[in-house]
């Protein structure tokens, strides 16, 4: 019995480590020259070539700022719609819809956001039925833009309903409406109870969640692949581009070192945030 | 008096402006959530779409019918990411059943679970690119069992998380009173544990085949685009700039999420 116990845990720990310790270790090996068409012995040449590179320190803070960009609103918004407006929402009809957009994936979000946004789109058709532009450049550059408009959008489609499900999950859960009525009964006014007893309890509960969003934005590939821009890039489209160059082989070793810088940033982050967390319980 | 009286009817119209209010609301909230089937729908019923007609100018059934005619192709990649999503589903949920038990019950199964939480730190379409040599050192890329073994490194920690909060003391306490009453250690798993977890198990079902379902960048890497998934081929149709069919396989992806997000909540979540 404890022979089987064990041998589980080793394939479970085989399951989900081996295969990380492998693909960090050969992007590592591939960065440093040790392995790959062109290697030619330990060299730190394309660390020195990449470390200093302002495309991908520029793709990393734009990567930051929309992953900021597309989880604040979203989380706010969702926080509205299943505090404020949680009757209207979760009763009748309206209960199915909220689980509608669940069933989108993302390629799928950033088609429609391509076909709803850009100068040919939707909303520019619609404009100009209106009489608000008379001419097909005067509608603004929403997709492939230079703030990530479109990319944003296709997150706030998505991220919006998710997180608004979990809150409306977990307000029921955490028995808030029970809990908003002890703080009245105490003295605290509706909306005291609100912002010092809902909001928080909620963003407590849900921080893991709304964290392993955010990496979820971060690491997003379909939708800025088909809604950015060439540059910057997000750091998953560049680390992709790179590593999947067919002409230019000295891309290659290029894409692993962000690669590897991606993967360290990602893991210290999520250490960081999540121990955060813990201190604050 | 004047005053009472426009206080009394500002009373009685507050539960009327609500009522509009809401109405509204809910009309706004109803159009931002279908809108986008919608515009995909009617985007794969037509075949011209001329800047600055809000409708498309032929609007029939002619697309979906070449899904019998020389757009099978589209078919049979359905079918292909359904038994992909199936196999995928199938298995992550078994071994995230069984490893769940495993871990909550083992004296470091806390800290065990902690590493299930580490494939998820990296994008899977890097991760991908980073194992992409091995898939090819073993003969497993551009292959069904290479995309499927690839989906489950991703799709098998998921459920493992799911599960290890599910096992508890008095999922363990029934497994002792089944074996205190003479069941045998299978008895127990086929006539108690696995009825009683139907709600999870289902669950589960459904998440990791979502996973697998919506799956794209990792898909791709592995199979190089010769194991062709819904996903691939809306990305080829965009590609070819043929956006008819791109929405026409859009249509097919959503569908069936649709329906289980249906059963889901029909029937999981009320049981």
């Amino acid at each position: 019995m404890k022979k089987k116990r064990h041998l589980g845990v080793i394939l479970f720990v085989l399951a989900t480590v081996l295969p990380l310790l492998l693909a960090l270790g050969y992007a590592l090996l591939y960065s440093l020259g040790l392995t790959g068409i062109l290697s030619e012995g330990f060299t730190l040449k394309h660390w020195q070539k990449i470390l200093p590179n302002a495309e991908m320190w520029r793709s990393l803070g734009y990567t930051l700022y929309l992953t900021l960009a597309s989880l604040l609103p979203a989380t706010a918004g969702a926080l509205l719609l299943s505090t404020r407006l949680r009757q209207t929402i979760s009763r009748g009809k309206a209960n199915y819809l909220i689980y509608f957009p669940l069933a989108i994936p993302a390629i799928v979000a950033a088609f429609f956001s391509l076909q709803a946004l850009s100068k040919t789109g939707f909303f520019s058709r619609v404009l100009y039925q209106v009489g608000l532009i008379t001419q097909l450049n005067q509608f603004p550059d929403l997709v492939n833009d230079q703030y990530g408009f479109g990319i944003l959008f296709a997150h706030w489609l998505m991220a919006t309903p998710f997180l608004t499900v979990m809150f409306l999950g977990m307000y029921d859960g955490e028995r808030l409406d029970e809990l908003q009525q002890v703080s009245v009964t105490l003295g605290a006014s509706r909306w005291q109870s609100y912002w010092k007893v809902v909001i928080p309890v909620l963003l407590r509960k849900g921080y893991p969640t709304v964290v392993l969003y955010g990496i979820f934005i971060f690491g997003a590939y379909e939708i800025p692949l088909l809604l950015g821009r060439q540059s910057p890039e997000m750091i998953s489209v560049l680390a992709t581009r790179k590593v999947k160059e067919r002409y230019d082989l000295l891309q290659l070793p290029e894409g692993y070192v962000i690669a590897v810088i991606y993967s360290l940033l990602m893991i210290i982050s999520v250490l960081w945030l999540l121990r955060k967390q813990r201190q604050a319980l | 008096m004047a005053t009472s009286q426009t206080t009394t009817s500002t009373l009685k119209n507050r539960p009327t402006n609500r009522k509009v209010l809401k109405a509204l609301f809910l009309i706004c909230f109803a159009v931002v959530i279908i809108f986008p089937l919608l515009l995909l729908l009617g985007l794969s019923l037509s075949r011209q779409w001329i800047y600055p007609a809000i409708l498309p100018q032929e609007i029939g059934l002619m697309n979906w019918s070449q899904l019998w005619g020389y757009q099978k192709n589209l078919l049979s990649s359905m079918g292909l990411s359904l038994l992909l999503s199936l196999s995928v589903a199938f298995l992550a949920t078994w071994g995230g059943f069984f490893t769940g038990r495993l871990l909550a019950y083992h004296p470091r199964g806390r800290s065990l679970l902690k590493l299930a939480y580490l494939p998820y730190v990296i994008s899977p379409v890097i991760y991908a690119a980073c194992l992409k040599v091995y898939f090819i050192y073993f003969g497993l890329d551009a292959r069904f069992a290479g995309v499927l073994l690839a989906q489950l490194i991703i799709t098998y920690p998921f459920s493992v998380i799911l599960f290890s909060e599910y096992w508890s003391s008095r999922t363990l306490a029934m497994e002792q009173l089944v074996a205190t009453l003479g069941g045998t250690p299978q008895q127990t798993f086929t006539k108690v544990m696995i009825p009683i977890s139907r709600n999870i198990l289902l669950v589960s079902f459904f998440q990791t085949f979502l996973i697998s379902w919506f799956e794209y960048g990792l898909t791709n890497l592995i199979g190089l685009g010769k194991v062709p998934t819904l996903t691939i081929m809306v990305f080829g149709y965009l590609k070819e700039a043929n956006i008819y069919f791109a929405a026409l396989a859009s249509c097919l992806l959503v569908l069936p999420p649709l329906v289980l997000l249906w059963l889901n909540k029909r029937y999981v979540i009320r049981t």
